[in-house]
């Protein structure tokens, strides 16, 4: 009897299984996108603020929808080439789709209105969704402090426990890039000596971004010289544009928000006692934000 | 005991497993999100006969009935009805109306209602041989109606679509399907996972359902079209035995027959334009028809 009782309990709870599933599961909403209010929906990157706010979110074929875009720029350089585009509006044949704003200067905000007719010929209902890209080209800097030591004041540093002493820094500016460079030894490093530099790429924020050929300007300082093996720079992936400049020499290809690094070997010059100089990333990228808006047209 | 409780958990099971959603109209799993408005546009209601039956020889008696637009938005025009079988009873001059047939020239309006009248003479005892017999009085009501259905497409860009796959987005696209009112549905499906790469090519298939309590027998010819939004997604391959396509247009060229109130599924090939980013496109079916509504009135007559 008592078996029979656990059977039961065990198939009514296989049974409730098969009740009505729901189809969609419901997504974590990401950190970056969100859902405001009814309407209107934000998109964020480090860089960036976008939010679009139809006035409404159901309107009558045939009529107008105002659509509020607000661009806000988080950082105090300047945002190039910015163009706000509706890449896809069904149920919208005519009004505003595209628009170039130009120039956002740091910590400004744009607020742009556009206008979009819905198209008359419905026979029911349809929810149309709108989207929007934002696409803004923006620079990025990383510098990083190099120390390079003599044989003789390393190992005195190194005897009196004061290596970590010299202060060695990195410094970039916020952006959806982030660059960081490691070193195959822990800095300062000893001069006369061969070394690996590894450049890592990332896009921390929720939107594309585009890094071509050309686009990363990487300056070595005196202190480092990079080696050139079978004929390529950090193999293959920078080219020299004169003794101390080198570009970069290919698109990166972001996955899961990381590209391939560059491993680049570098050999250390002969310093006196101790030389700490600054190596610099300036990177021009393109990045696309986008984000889109449900409308229901009624007929 | 036993029995009555495995009796009892068998019960359970079934009824755990009642309401699973498979409304899908054609395909096996995944498909279009499907919005389907109601199948019936004119109806027939109310049928009654006056006196109450059983009748005696000979009697007089009336058929009412009442012929309902259920569109709530739409009027509809061209609508007729047919007396066509009475049996053994005798359609007489008097009624509401005073033809077996005819049509309502000013046509219904949303949710208008009208009331139709036929008025008949039961059988002589010599007629029904002094048997009880039952007079069959069948009619119907045909309107034209044009049935509508439409899908969208998300095409996308190839570089765009690797970019999405590399940000570790799933990229997936579920196709919403408004099937129009009336007794007609016509389904579409893809062969393809949406969104579709540009300048590729997607199957299309479609298939036309009867759902209404009526009557249609066949499309006719040259009734049944498909377009699409833009001239540059057009058609590639179609059934040319059945249909003739130019560009983003496709129309029947032959009678395609409904069996068991379906038609068999029909196969186009669209070819997808080069694209920027990612673009919706709409599909478009229209489908013009004249469905019959079929009523029936079985009246007995009772020898005296």
């Amino acid at each position: 009897m008592k078996n029979l009782i656990l059977l039961s309990i065990l198939l009514i709870a296989l049974t409730s299984l098969c009740a009505y599933f729901p189809l969609e599961i419901p997504q974590i909403p990401s950190s970056y996108q969100q859902q405001i209010g009814v309407n209107r929906v934000v998109t964020e990157s480090p860089d960036v603020f976008f939010s679009i706010e139809p006035t409404s979110s159901e309107i009558t074929s045939g009529r107008d929808i105002q659509i509020l875009f607000e661009i806000r720029n988080k950082q105090m350089y300047d945002l190039n080439d910015v163009f706000l585009d509706a890449y896809d509006h069904p149920c919208f044949s005519s009004g505003t789709f595209s628009e170039n704003i130009g120039t956002i200067k740091g910590n400004r905000t744009i607020i742009t209105t556009w206008k979009l007719k819905s198209e008359t010929d419905l026979f029911m209902d349809k929810n149309c969704r709108i989207k929007f890209s934002l696409n803004y080209t923006a620079n990025y800097s990383y510098f990083q402090d190099i120390a390079v030591l003599s044989d003789s004041e390393y190992y005195q540093r190194e005897l009196a426990g004061t290596l970590k002493d010299i202060p060695i820094q990195s410094s970039s500016s916020i952006s959806p890039l982030g660059i960081s460079i490691e070193f195959s030894e822990d800095q300062p490093l000893l001069g006369k000596d061969n070394y690996y530099m590894y450049i890592n790429y990332f896009n921390t924020g929720n939107g594309f971004i585009t890094v071509n050929e050309g686009d990363i300007t990487l300056k070595t300082p005196t202190n480092i010289n990079i080696v050139q093996a079978d004929g390529k720079y950090c193999g293959g992936d920078y080219k020299q544009i004169d003794a101390n400049t080198y570009q970069l020499n290919k698109s990166l290809i972001f996955l899961k928000g990381k590209a391939n690094p560059s491993t680049c070997n570098f050999t250390t010059s002969d310093v006196s006692t101790i030389d700490i100089k600054s190596l610099s990333l300036i990177t021009n990228y393109k990045y696309l934000l986008d984000n889109s808006i449900l409308v229901r047209v009624k007929k | 005991m036993k029995k009555l409780f495995l009796g009892l958990i068998s019960i359970l099971l079934v009824s755990g497993c009642a309401g699973l959603p498979f409304d899908l109209p054609f395909f096996d799993g995944g498909g279009p999100n499907v919005t389907e408005l109601g199948p019936d546009i004119i109806v027939i209601q109310g049928i009654s006969i006056i006196p109450n039956p059983p009748l005696r020889p000979e009697d007089q008696f009336s058929v009412y009935f009442e012929v309902k637009n259920q569109d709530d938005i739409e009027p509809i025009s061209g609508v007729s009805y047919e007396l066509y079988d009475t049996g053994l009873c005798v359609w007489q001059p008097g009624g509401y109306y005073t033809s077996k047939f005819g049509s309502w020239s000013e046509g219904f309006a949303p949710l208008e209602t009208k009331l139709v009248e036929w008025v008949f003479k039961a059988p002589s005892l010599e007629d029904i041989a002094h048997l009880r017999t039952t007079c069959p009085i069948k009619f119907k009501v045909n309107y034209s109606y044009t049935a509508k259905s439409q899908i969208d497409v998300s095409v996308i860009n190839e570089n765009r679509l690797k970019n999405l796959q590399r940000a570790g987005e799933d990229v997936i696209y579920e196709p919403n399907l408004n099937v129009g009112r009336g007794p007609i549905k016509i389904y579409f499906d893809f062969g393809n996972t949406l969104p579709i790469k540009e300048s590729s090519s997607l199957s299309v298939y479609l298939k036309v359902e009867d759902k209404g309590n009526g009557l249609l027998g066949q499309i006719e010819n040259d009734s049944f079209s498909l377009e699409t939004d833009s001239t540059n997604f057009i058609f590639s391959d179609f059934m040319p035995e059945y249909f003739t396509c130019t560009g983003n247009i496709c129309k029947n060229n032959n009678s395609i027959p409904l069996i068991n109130k379906e038609t068999f599924e029909i196969r186009f090939v669209l070819d997808t334009p080069p694209e920027d980013m990612e673009k919706t496109y709409y599909i478009t079916a229209k489908l013009n028809y004249t469905y019959d509504v079929i009523g029936e009135a079985n009246v007995a007559i009772e020898p005296r």
